[in-house]
């Protein structure tokens, strides 16, 4: 049964398609309601996978709805280990996968080295600390005109 | 009028409560045998009336044994006491001499899939525990309803089967731990009571955790005396409070006031048994010493608690809505269990903000200015519905401005002390 904010399949809907999810082992849930606000605020529809997300759902939903965006936001403190999984299994599943990105937004800080290695690991952006929420919607609105030639 | 206890821990509880003490717990669960042990003498040895805790990690809650030996062969960190990679020998080392009837232990777990723990906990002697079918799926997860149900149904029988008086304690006074309108909370304890009543349990507390208002609160806890009186007639229930389980005050003493108004709330509805936040919350899992902390803090907060618990016994609209909701859910089966489960998939009970694939969620709260919480769209509960169809859903903004609302005032200081 559709939830609300969950993704329609309206043929007409132009909108871009977010994936919002978590890592397997964060059971965490108001980051994700939180992260699926912002994003529905901001032209996009989503589908929340909620909480302990296994890999192979995120994977599924990349293969089988085309998003235009995975949003992945972990707030355990295990984030590095589960993220690096996640993007792999991405990376290994599909040929063109959306940029995937990652964050927490309840004040969590890390420094320049840390984010860097979550970029090497294939995450498109990181958004953490302070700044971590107008940073992402300002992302969400680069990539929602950088998709439409309008 | 006490009841008769059935079990070790509300045998205490109810001694307590005839001489005028609030009964005192933490949270706390540490990996290695040792600390675990010191931990618990710690508890016992401060002078209050108090239960010991032993809290398993998230690799234990989520029945991942594999990865829990794995953790403690390797020396790695664990946030609680992995009770079945340690077997019954071991955990009986951690409270021997410890446990004993002015003492009583309860095992926490947070897990949908409980046998193994509750197999494991009876080995070593321990048989106070809590949890329930909803309360420990829904929020946490995405194990089905299903699964959850036929698992607690097994948990269930073994502790009722078991040589010892067994303990269950529900945790649908809690369920997302912010947000959800009292009447739903105060549903769910119910309802999750007579599940375990209905499956051998015969002693058991149901619970509720501190929202963003006192007087909601105090009208809840009244709310669920009520119902308890009704629903349960004879049995031993008693109820137990937990301090603000939502997003934490980050100042010591935004944590305290916050804490003793939950002592305030306990003394003035005769609450049993509190169970207790460290001023550590809000940055991670507290020490021992915080703990301790927290503890006497809420110990030496109170007088007796009041023992005319029933005093409101008007028609709280948290009253009303509640029972409408019991009774709705009960008229759905004979059968407790699939009473549950098909309100789940009828929308009688939602969850606001749930995301659980069997959470219907279309269930909405809101907030008043002065942190009561109402409902914004009932969705398909039984109840009234009081605000417009149309009202705007709720904003990032909105739901950012609910979630930190305890931590900001008290923070500030506005927070009732």
């Amino acid at each position: 049964m559709a939830r609300p904010g969950t993704h329609t399949g309206h043929d007409l809907d132009t909108r871009p398609l977010a994936i919002v999810a978590s890592t397997v082992s964060d059971a965490h849930t108001w980051n994700l309601v939180f992260v699926e606000l912002v994003v529905r605020e901001n032209g996009y529809r989503s589908l929340n996978l909620g909480p302990c997300t296994p890999v192979e759902e995120v994977v599924a939903a990349c293969i089988e709805l085309s998003p235009d965006l995975v949003v992945v936001s972990t707030i355990n403190g295990l984030g590095m280990l589960d993220a690096g999984h996640l993007i792999h299994a991405i990376q290994a599943a599909t040929v063109d996968h959306p940029p995937v990105v990652i964050g927490g937004n309840f004040g969590l800080e890390l420094d320049a080295d840390t984010v860097r290695t979550i970029q090497i690991l294939g995450y498109s952006e990181v958004f953490l600390g302070e700044s971590a929420v107008p940073r992402f919607v300002q992302y969400l609105e680069t990539l929602k005109r950088s998709r439409s030639p309008f | 009028m006490m009841p008769e206890p059935r079990s070790a821990l509300s045998r205490y509880v109810w001694r307590m409560k005839s001489e005028g003490r609030l009964v005192v717990q933490p949270r706390m669960g540490f990996a290695d045998v040792e600390t675990m042990r010191s931990g618990l003498r710690a508890v016992k040895d401060l002078g209050v009336a108090a239960v010991g805790t032993i809290t398993v990690d998230s690799y234990t809650r989520l029945n991942r044994i594999d990865l829990a030996d794995e953790a403690l062969r390797l020396g790695e960190p664990l946030n609680g006491f992995p009770l079945v990679s340690h077997g019954g020998e071991r955990v009986r080392e951690v409270v021997a001499g410890i446990l004993s009837p002015e003492f009583p232990v309860q095992v926490r777990h947070g897990s949908a899939e409980p046998f193994a723990i509750v197999e494991a906990m009876l080995g070593a002697g321990l048989s106070a525990t809590e949890g329930g079918p909803i309360s420990y799926c829904l929020p946490y997860g995405r194990t089905p309803f299903s699964v959850a149900l036929r698992e607690w149904r097994r948990s269930c029988e073994l502790l009722a089967n078991s040589e010892t008086e067994a303990h269950l304690e529900s945790f649908g006074g809690c369920l997302m731990g912010q947000l959800c309108p009292p009447s739903l909370l105060v549903a769910i304890s119910v309802l999750e009571g007579l599940f375990f009543i209905d499956h051998g349990i015969e002693s058991i507390s149901l619970s509720y955790a501190q929202q963003a208002n006192l007087d909601q609160d105090v009208e809840a806890v009244h709310a669920l005396r009520r119902l308890i009186g009704e629903c349960f007639t004879g049995k031993d229930v008693h109820i137990v409070l937990y301090t603000y389980m939502g997003m934490y005050p980050e100042t010591i003493h935004g944590a305290v006031s916050l804490l003793k108004e939950s002592a305030h709330l306990a003394q003035e509805t005769g609450i049993e048994r509190l169970i207790v936040k460290t001023a550590a919350e809000a940055y991670g899992i507290p020490t021992i010493k915080q703990n301790l902390d927290a503890l006497l803090l809420a110990s030496t907060q109170v007088g007796a608690p009041s023992t005319q618990a029933d005093r409101r016994g008007s028609d709280s609209d948290i009253y009303v809505e509640a029972r409408l909701i019991v009774e709705a859910v009960r008229s759905l089966s004979s059968d407790i269990g699939t009473a549950l489960q098909i309100a789940l998939r009828t929308g009688y009970l939602d969850v606001p903000f749930c995301l659980h694939p069997d959470n219907l969620g279309m269930s909405r709260s809101r907030m008043t200015t002065d942190g009561r919480l109402v409902w914004s769209d009932v969705g398909r509960i039984p109840i009234e519905n009081r605000e417009p169809r149309d009202a705007p859903l709720t904003s990032s903004h909105e739901l950012h401005e609910m979630l930190t609302y305890r931590r900001r005032s008290a923070d500030a200081g506005l927070a009732m002390s």
